[in-house]
Formats: C-alpha cells, sequence, structure tokens
C-alpha cells in the first residue's frame, strides 16, 4: 500500500501516543493497587464492589451495636450481681433474726443492719448507666426508678420499656430490663385476715392472725374457713367449716374434725396451716371468717424494709413469737422469689451475650469472606501489573526508536 | 516541418510543469485535506509530413486531482460515527466519575447516613448521637441537589455546546454553498478546480465531524447536503439554517429545527444519526434525563419510607414525630411533576396533579398524557412506548368527566378544569421522579425532635394472676382522636380489663382507681381476637398484642410514652430501611436502586468507551486508505524530481543538438 508522508507521521505519532496512555494507565493501577477506579472498568464486577462494600459497612455497624449492647447488658449483669450479694446478706440477717435465743436488742441492731441494705438496695436499682441514665426505669430513663412513697413502702416510677438493639439484619437484642419486672411485681405467701360477722353480738375479737406453715395453707389457699361459736348454758364450743362447701376442717394436735370443740379465750384456734387467735366471750352464733387476701405483689425494697420494721417492732411473748416467725418466713420465701426473678434475667442476659458473641464471631467471618471477595474483585494483581508495566515500557522504547529511525529515511536526504 | 527546436522547447515546458506539480504536492504535505496532483503528459497533435505523421513534441493535457470518490465518502462516514462516540463517552465518562466514586457519588453518604443513624438508636437520649445523624442527614440531602446540580449543569453545558455546533453547523453549509458557487463557475469554465474541490471536501469532513450528514452530487461537480431524516441543510448555493426553539409540548427542552429561507421552522427530531451533535444529543436525552430521574426515585424512596415511619415516632420532647424529609407529596414538589403544553386549549387552567401513593411501584420513566377528546385520554409511558390499559388495567381511556383520577406505576393523577372539560390535543408531560432529588431537604430543626421513640407504651397490671404479656405497642395512624385532641397526651389512655380467660372490654383509664366506659363502649371482647382483627379496634390508631392467658380481673394499659427517652422502637424501624426492598416492586432497596443505577452508567459508559475505539480504528483505517490514494509521499515526489529534472536537462540537450544541426549546416554553406 501507498504510505503518505503525513499518514506515516500520524500513525507513529498515535503509537507512541498509545504506549505513553498504556503505561500511564498501568501506573495508575500500581499506585492505587486498584484494578478498578470507577464501574466502567469492569461493569460486571462494579455492583459486586458496591454490594460487598454496603456489606461490609453494615457489618461493621452491627460490630458497634453488638459492642454497645454487651456493654449494657454487662453493666446490668454487674449491678444485678451485686443486688444478689446484698439479697443473700439480707437472707443470711433473716435467719439469723429468727433463732428464738436471740434477745430484743440483738434483733433491733439486725434491724438497723437490714434499714441499711434497704438504702443500699435502693441505690443499686437506682444505678446509672454511662449516659448518666438510669439502667432500671424502662423507657423513662431520666426518671429515677424508686422512691420512697409518702405513706410509706415505695413507689416503681418507670415503666416497662426494653432497649434493643440491631445486631445483624434480622435479629435484635434486648440490652435492658425494667426495674418493673425485676424488682417489683414479686408474688408475696398468700395470707389471709379474719373478719368477725357484722350480726355478731358477743365481746369476742380476733387478735393478728398468724400463718404458721405456709405450705399446708398454700394448699388450702383460695378457700376461706369459717368458725361458728355456740353456746349452750355455760358451754362455749366451736365449729370451722369450709366456706365453700360447708364440710368441716380437721386441725388440732392431735388431728380432729374440729366441731363443737370446747372454747378457751386467748387459745389459738389452729386449722390448715394458720391460727387464729380469738378473745373475749362470744354469743350463741356469733361467726368469724378466715378470709383469703387476694394474691398479693410487693417490690424488693418493701419486702426487705417490712422485715427490718418487723424485727425492730415485734417483742417477746409467744403471739409475737408467732408473728415473728411468719414474718421471717415470709421474708425469706418472698425474698427467694426476689433471686428467682433477678436470676432469671441474669440468665436471659447471659444467653444475649452468648448470641451476641456468636452472631459476633459469624459477622466477623462474612466480614472476611467479603473482604477477601472484595480484594478479589477490585484488587490489583501486583505481579502481573508490574509485568505488564515493563513489558508496555519497554514496547513504548522500542516505539520511540523506531520512529526516531523512520522519520530520518527520506530521499531527500541523497539529493544533493 | 517540426522544429527539432520546438519539439526541445514543448519538452523543457511540460517537464517545467511536471516541476511545478511536484513542488506544489511538497509544499503541501502537511496541507489538511490536500489531495496530491499529477500532470497527465500527452503528445503534441503529429504533423502530416508526405505519407506519414511526424510528432512534434509533448504537452501537458491536465493537472489531475488524485481521489477516490468511495473512500471520501467512507471516511466522511466514520468521522461522524466517531464524532458522536467520541462526544458521547466523554459524557458518560463524567457521569461515570460523578456517581460511581464513594466521595463524589452518593453510597459514599447513604453509608454514613445510615450508620449515624445506628449511633443514635443505639443511645437515643444522646444529644450529640442524634446531632451527627441531623447532619449526615443534612450531607445526604446537600449530596442530592449536589448531585442534581452537576447533572442540570452537565445538561446546560450540553445545550450550550448543541447552540455552539448548531452556528457551526450553519457557517459550514454556508462555506459549503459558496464553495459550490465557485466550483460551478470554475467547472462552467472548462477546467478542474482541484483547490476548491479540496477545500469543499475539507469542509464536508468539518461538518460529518459535528453532524451527519448526507451528500448528493448534482451537476457541475455541486452537492446538496442533507441531514436528520432527510431535511436539505444545503442545495447548491442555497443554504437553510440550522437553528433551535422550544419544545411547545417541554418548554424547558429545545429542539432542532431547520429554517427555511421564507423563516418556517422544520423540526429535525432529537436522533441524528451520528457526529458531536447526534453525540450531545443522545447523552441529553438518553443519560441525563434518565439518570435524574434514578437519582429523584431514590430520592423519594428514602424520603417516602423515613417520613412514614418518623411520622408515628415521639420526639425527645414528648410531640410527635413529623417529616424527617422533604414530604414527598407536597404542593410544591406536586406542581413540578406536570409541564402543560403550549398549545394546550385556552383558557389554560387545566390542572393535572401527580402524587406518588405506592413508592415500591415507581418508574424511572416519565409519562405523557394526552387527550383525544374531552373525556378520551391516551396514556403513554416514554421508556417503552406503553399505553392506557398495557400500562395498567384500570386505564380504559375514558373518563366519566372531571374530576377524574388515573392511577398508574405507584402514581394518582388527578384531572380538573375549571372552566370546564378538556380539550382533544390538550398534552402534558408527567415527570414524577425528576425534580425531587433537589426538593429533599432535612425537615427536623433540632436533634431533640428527632423521633426514635415510639408514643404509646404498655403496662401490665401489678396484680395480674394469668400468663398473659402485652407487646411494647405501636401507632398506626397518629391522626386519630386518642393523639389530637390533647398534645403530648393518649386521650383517653385505656385499659384492657380481662373479665375471664377469653373475654374482655377496654376502658377509659383516665382515673386509673376507677376505669370508665369508653364513648362508644367497647365491651364483650372475645380474646384471642380472630385474626387479623388486633386487641384495639383499628379506629384507635394504635396497636398491641397480648400473648398468653390471661385471668379474670388482669388489667393490661397503655398510655403515651411521656419521658420515653431510652426507647429507640421508631429508630429501629427507621434504621430497617436500609435493608427494606422499598423500590422496583419490592425488590430493591434504595441503596440497591442506586448501585444499579451507576452499574448501569457504568456498562453503558463501558460501552461508549469501546464504541469510540471501535469508531477510532475504523477512522484510522478509512483515513490510512483515503491518504494512501490522495496524500502526497516525499520519497515519491523526490523521485518525480529528478524525473523531471533529467527529463528537463534532456529536452534542453535537444535544443542543444539543433543547434549544433543548424551551425553545421550553416558552416557547409559558408
Amino acid at each position: 500500500m501507498r504510505i503518505s508522508t503525513h499518514q506515516a507521521f500520524l500513525s507513529g505519532l498515535r503509537n507512541l501516543l498509545d504506549g505513553q496512555a498504556n503505561v500511564s494507565g498501568l501506573q495508575e493501577q500500581i499506585a492505587t493497587g486498584k484494578r478498578i477506579e470507577t464501574p466502567a472498568d469492569d461493569p460486571v464486577a462494579a455492583p459486586q464492589i458496591i454490594a460487598l462494600n454496603r456489606q461490609i459497612d453494615l457489618l461493621n455497624q452491627y460490630q458497634k451495636n453488638a459492642d454497645r449492647a454487651t456493654n449494657r447488658l454487662e453493666l446490668e449483669e454487674t449491678t444485678l450481681g451485686n443486688i444478689v450479694d446484698v439479697l443473700q446478706r439480707v437472707r443470711q440477717l433473716a435467719v439469723q433474726g429468727g433463732d428464738g435465743a436471740l434477745d430484743f436488742g440483738s434483733r433491733q441492731s439486725i434491724s438497723i443492719e437490714l434499714q441499711q441494705r434497704v438504702e443500699e438496695l435502693m441505690g443499686l436499682a437506682n444505678s446509672r448507666g454511662t449516659d448518666n441514665e438510669f439502667i432500671f426505669s424502662g423507657y423513662q430513663s431520666d426518671t429515677q426508678p424508686f422512691v420512697r412513697a409518702s405513706g410509706g413502702g415505695f413507689n416503681y416510677q418507670g415503666d416497662e420499656g426494653q432497649l434493643f438493639l440491631a445486631i445483624t439484619d434480622v435479629l435484635t437484642v434486648e440490652t435492658s430490663d425494667s426495674g418493673k419486672k425485676l424488682f417489683t411485681d414479686i408474688p408475696v405467701p398468700n395470707d389471709f385476715t379474719v373478719q368477725a360477722a357484722g350480726a355478731n353480738t358477743g365481746t369476742a375479737t380476733a387478735q393478728v392472725p398468724v400463718v404458721t406453715n405456709q405450705a399446708a395453707y398454700d394448699a388450702f389457699y383460695p378457700d376461706d374457713a369459717q368458725i361458728t361459736f355456740s353456746v349452750v348454758g355455760s358451754t362455749t364450743t366451736y365449729s370451722v367449716t369450709r366456706v365453700s362447701n360447708g364440710a368441716a376442717i380437721s386441725g388440732g394436735v392431735p388431728s380432729q374434725p374440729l366441731t363443737n370443740i370446747p372454747y378457751i379465750a386467748g387459745e389459738g384456734i389452729a386449722f390448715e396451716g394458720i391460727e387464729v387467735n380469738i378473745v373475749g366471750a362470744p354469743a350463741n352464733g356469733d361467726q368469724f371468717t378466715a378470709l383469703h387476701s387476694s394474691p398479693q405483689k410487693s417490690d424488693m425494697l418493701t419486702i426487705v424494709e417490712d422485715l427490718a420494721n418487723g424485727l425492730a417492732t415485734l417483742g417477746d411473748g409467744p403471739l409475737a413469737n408467732l408473728q415473728r416467725g411468719e414474718l421471717i418466713s415470709d421474708a425469706l420465701q418472698s425474698l427467694d422469689n426476689v433471686l428467682t426473678s433477678i436470676n432469671k434475667t441474669v440468665a436471659k442476659i447471659g444467653s444475649n451475650l452468648g448470641a451476641i458473641e456468636t452472631v459476633g464471631e459469624a459477622n466477623a467471618e462474612i466480614k472476611l469472606f467479603a473482604q477477601k471477595t472484595l480484594s478479589q474483585a477490585e484488587d490489583l494483581d501486583f505481579t502481573e501489573a508490574i509485568s505488564q508495566l515493563s513489558q508496555s515500557t519497554f514496547v513504548l522504547e522500542a516505539a520511540q526508536q523506531s520512529y526516531l529511525k523512520v522519520s530520518n529515511l527520506s530521499l531527500f536526504n541523497f539529493l544533493r | 516541418m517540426a522544429s527539432l527546436l520546438n519539439i526541445g522547447l514543448s519538452g523543457l515546458s511540460s517537464s517545467r510543469i511536471g516541476l511545478s506539480v511536484t513542488g506544489q504536492n511538497i509544499t503541501n504535505v502537511n496541507t489538511e485535506g490536500y489531495s496530491r496532483q499529477s500532470a497527465e503528459f500527452g503528445t503534441r497533435t503529429p504533423e502530416f509530413f508526405g505519407g506519414f505523421f511526424l510528432g512534434s513534441g509533448a504537452e501537458v493535457d491536465t493537472v489531475r486531482r488524485i481521489t477516490n470518490q468511495f473512500l471520501v465518502a467512507n471516511e466522511r462516514t466514520d468521522i461522524a460515527v466517531f464524532g458522536k462516540a467520541e462526544t458521547f463517552s466523554g459524557v458518560m465518562d463524567q457521569l461515570d466519575q460523578l456517581f460511581s466514586n464513594a466521595d463524589s457519588g452518593l453510597s459514599g453518604n447513604l453509608s454514613t447516613f445510615y450508620s449515624s443513624l445506628q449511633t443514635a438508636v443505639d443511645d437515643p437520649s444522646s444529644i450529640e448521637a442524634r446531632q451527627v445523624f441531623l447532619s449526615t442527614a443534612q450531607s445526604l440531602s446537600q449530596k442530592f441537589q449536589s448531585l442534581q446540580d452537576q447533572l442540570l449543569t452537565l445538561q446546560n453545558d450540553i445545550g450550550q455546546q448543541v447552540e455552539a455546533v448548531v452556528v457551526q453547523v450553519s457557517n459550514l453549509a454556508k462555506e459549503i454553498a459558496d464553495l459550490n458557487g465557485q466550483i460551478n463557475v470554475a467547472t462552467n469554465s472548462g477546467g478542474e478546480p482541484n483547490d476548491l474541490l479540496d477545500r469543499r471536501e475539507q469542509a464536508l469532513r468539518e461538518l460529518s465531524k459535528l453532524v451527519d450528514a448526507r451528500v448528493i452530487p448534482i451537476e457541475n461537480n455541486s452537492v446538496s447536503i442533507s441531514i436528520g431524516s432527510g431535511q436539505p441543510l444545503v442545495v447548491g448555493t442555497d443554504v437553510f439554517a440550522l437553528t433551535t426553539q422550544v419544545d411547545p409540548a417541554n418548554s424547558s427542552v429545545r429542539e432542532l429545527a431547520i429554517r427555511s429561507a421564507s423563516g418556517v421552522n422544520t423540526v429535525v427530531g432529537n436522533s441524528l444519526g451520528g457526529g458531536l451533535l447526534g453525540g450531545l444529543l443522545d447523552a441529553q436525552y438518553g443519560v441525563i434525563d434518565n439518570a435524574l430521574n434514578n437519582l429523584g426515585r431514590v430520592a423519594l424512596g428514602l424520603s417516602g419510607e423515613l417520613n412514614s415511619i418518623h411520622n408515628l415516632g415521639m420526639d425527645l420532647d414528648n410531640n410527635l414525630g413529623g417529616d424527617l424529609f422533604t414530604d414527598i407529596n407536597n404542593a410544591a414538589t406536586v406542581s413540578n411533576r406536570t409541564i402543560s403544553s403550549a398549545n394546550n386549549s385556552l383558557p389554560q387552567d387545566q390542572v393535572v396533579s401527580v402524587t406518588v401513593s405506592d413508592l415500591s411501584k415507581l418508574t424511572t420513566s416519565d409519562y405523557r398524557l394526552t387527550f383525544t377528546g374531552a373525556n378520551t385520554y391516551v396514556l403513554t409511558r416514554t421508556s417503552d412506548g406503553a399505553q392506557n390499559a398495557a400500562l395498567d388495567p384500570t386505564l380504559t381511556g375514558n373518563i366519566a368527566g372531571l374530576p377524574a383520577t388515573l392511577t398508574v406505576d405507584g402514581l394518582t393523577v388527578d384531572l380538573s378544569r375549571p372552566s370546564g372539560s378538556f380539550t382533544a390535543g390538550d398534552s402534558f408531560l408527567l415527570q414524577p421522579t425528576r425534580d425531587f432529588s433537589n426538593d429533599i431537604a432535612v425537615q427536623v430543626e433540632r436533634a431533640e425532635f428527632l423521633a426514635l421513640a415510639s408514643p404509646v407504651r404498655t403496662i401490665t397490671g401489678s396484680n395480674n394472676t394469668g400468663t398473659a404479656g402485652i407487646s411494647a405497642g405501636e401507632v398506626i395512624d397518629k391522626t386519630t382522636a386518642f393523639f389530637t385532641t390533647t398534645a403530648r397526651q393518649l386521650t383517653p389512655p385505656v385499659v384492657i380489663q380481662f373479665t375471664g380467660p377469653t373475654s374482655y372490654n377496654i376502658l377509659d383509664n383516665t382515673n386509673p382507681s376507677a376505669p370508665v366506659a369508653l364513648v362508644p363502649p367497647q365491651a364483650g371482647l372475645t380474646y384471642p381476637p380472630v385474626s387479623p382483627a388486633g386487641i384495639l379496634p383499628a379506629s384507635f390508631g394504635f396497636q398491641v398484642a397480648i400473648n398468653g392467658t390471661p385471668a379474670n380481673g388482669d388489667t393490661f394499659s397503655v398510655d403515651y410514652n411521656t419521658g420515653g427517652v431510652l426507647d429507640n422502637r421508631t429508630g429501629l424501624a427507621l434504621t430497617k430501611v436500609q435493608t427494606t426492598d422499598l423500590l422496583n416492586n419490592g425488590k430493591l432497596t434504595a441503596e440497591a436502586a442506586y448501585g444499579v443505577f451507576t452499574q448501569e452508567i457504568g456498562t453503558r459508559t463501558s460501552t461508549a468507551r469501546r464504541d469510540l475505539e471501535a469508531s477510532k480504528v475504523l477512522l484510522e483505517q478509512s483515513q490510512a486508505l483515503q491518504q494512501s490514494v490522495s496524500g502526497v509521499n516525499l520519497d515519491e515526489e523526490a523521485a518525480s524530481l529528478v524525473e523531471f529534472e533529467q527529463a528537463y536537462n534532456a529536452s534542453a540537450q535537444v535544443i542543444s543538438i539543433a543547434r549544433s544541426i543548424f551551425d553545421t549546416l550553416i558552416s557547409a554553406v559558408r
């Protein structure tokens, strides 16, 4: 083919420029370490790169959330651990307080320590987190959860809200528990009251009723018992019947059906784990009912404070001893209920922490895999790139030299 | 007898012409568009010399321009293709850079937006975390705006380039027409005006670079030129100006037109086969519009979804949440979506308003609504040309009268006209997504106003004996009387009171110690409610779930979440938007939709680059072919120089011999 001089010059120049562009492109790739700068460089790999980058960002965020959740849960776990320690001490003191050998003064000093423990428990239940938020007041973390009520006892001012954090696309984990669930709504042992019938004409009144055997009473609960007096001449007797079906109730030692039992004022009438003391002179047909109280719930602080108050006020004497027995027994059972409630939550926290760790490990593995895939998709193969670069440089140099040589070839050089 | 002297002289003169032509070739070696010339030698008319003819020397018949019209036409086509590919790939490269890069594109902003949201949600009571989230939300909306701005700037640049190219095309057309005239005159006087032809060819090359022009030779070496679908640009010496005019159907767009001598404009249409102009128009209509719509749809998806969640939340000041970003259907946005044709019937009081009703069904297309009569219309999706029933079975092409409502692709189109009915020919361009990336802005003014909590909370009765538990509760509609009667309160708070394991009442819990009946009363309801009914009537606007077995007397109350600063339920729902497939019929997240769009740009850019490479190779080949015929080769010319110099010297020798013969003759006579 005929070659025009201008064309030969242009095509030589074009080869040089192409060679330079090639070298500079490779140099850029080596400098950045990236094979792909924009999606146009590899439209097939581009969506994968975008998706992988997004996934890695998201996994990093989930890891942050998981760390945050772990911090919250560990703080709660530690706080609950401290509360459990205090409650164990309270339990010891309660057992100690039930020791019949103790005198009133010793019981009062136990009561003083118990009062201090109440303050300590209240402080722990009103714990604050890293951002100065109350950790046990549900959603209302600006509100102190436990305050003393004006008429005695304690009020819970928070709610039942729980903070959830996302640790994967689909999994959220609870990172807080409300004080309501943990420390209030604690069932206390079943109890009863004694009511005199309105139609009573005698002078008999009921003393403070006592549960002497909680298990036996729990079996009877929620039935009520009716004590009916009968006065024939100078003989006063009483009978105890079930309110539900009118059947006679057995009691006393040894156990016998409590029908027409001679009445001795001030002597306890014991049946179904409870003891009723009636004093005074009942008239014929007077009735007293051992009425079951509806299921009661209390809170941790009130339970401990009631124990402290009871130990501080109950003196000596048979009735007071009975009452103290019930006080201690009720307190121990309630404390066990509090501990059960807390331990349930501690176990749940443990399993949540375990789940966070497992998910965290899985997330880390996915992330590693995503990073590896991303690297394969967008990172440069340096060995290949550098060998390409040296080849391209060689080609460029060759093109420059041959261009110089060829452009010097002209017939005019010989026309002299 | 023809003198030997004369023969020698003819040799001298034709060799000198040969040398001149060679000189001309050599000096024009670098002249763009120059075709090499060659002197064609011939013998002079011989003389009859009594029985035979005797030659009378040489002469130059003509100086021929060496060219091949087929190769020239081929080169012009390749120039046009290359011009288009070069322009188009230039625009695509800019777009590719704009959208793909983590710094310049949206991906980086989206990523920080969501991660700062997560941080705020992790710690909903922290003002600092909320502040950080708000500023990333602001930069996200600003990024949308700046991308939109850059797209519009690019479109504007393209528009200005189109205007400039149109002027150049007209100038070249005029030059070609002038050359046609000169060539016509020269040709009539009997010669080939080689250099004029070269100049016109060069002008045609430059024209081809700008626009795909069809060149038709007519008599006397003149040419006619047409562009587009056959609109004449040059006919002999007559020129028709290429110009732009406002598109009556869409006043924001200028279209190409050819203006005749009488001043009548003929629309060329926007698909020119090639040339710079073709590339510019392809980029403008095929790419930038599409990019604006895609970006707008992502903005709509994010705004719409986040707003619908944020609106049902509660902020740190116990107020109900408002919009997080601009309402996708606010008045200004809706009015931007419709462009009425300038030719619509008077008075132009037709109202066509487009509201987005279902994000998942949104497309990135525009729509054209044209009336063919008072109650008949054609609605066309511009991306694929689908019309009426093919778009949506509810589009019958007929309306019963005004006002009317059309539903298509997640859009609700409301039609009305105060002065009566629509008229045949009324036409509207609907652009549902195009402008929203410009409209999007953060609506939450202070960090406290970020609604991460939920406005309701539930409380389990302290003395409940059953095993039932209640969910935290959620708000579905904040416009019910429960929320609107008194700000920051549930009016009234309610309590669910079980009257047995399978029945419950809902009571007004304003006084918790003595709940009273609601108006109207909600009593004797059955538990568990028959699915899909909830525990609470749908008319309440909030809902709870109860699981387990309740006992008689158990209560669950629902109250306003006053002071619920550690509540992040709404925030968690907001973070879920990142992984919610809310676009493309529930197949793509907003982020993925953006990814698909950048990938599409990447693919188109890569295709454009390959097209550019291919057309460049083709152009180089056709230029080399054309040059191999018409280009000057200096070696060849050097050889010609030697050849003609030798011929000249030889002819001079002939003269010298003629003189010496004459001298011999004279001396014989002496």
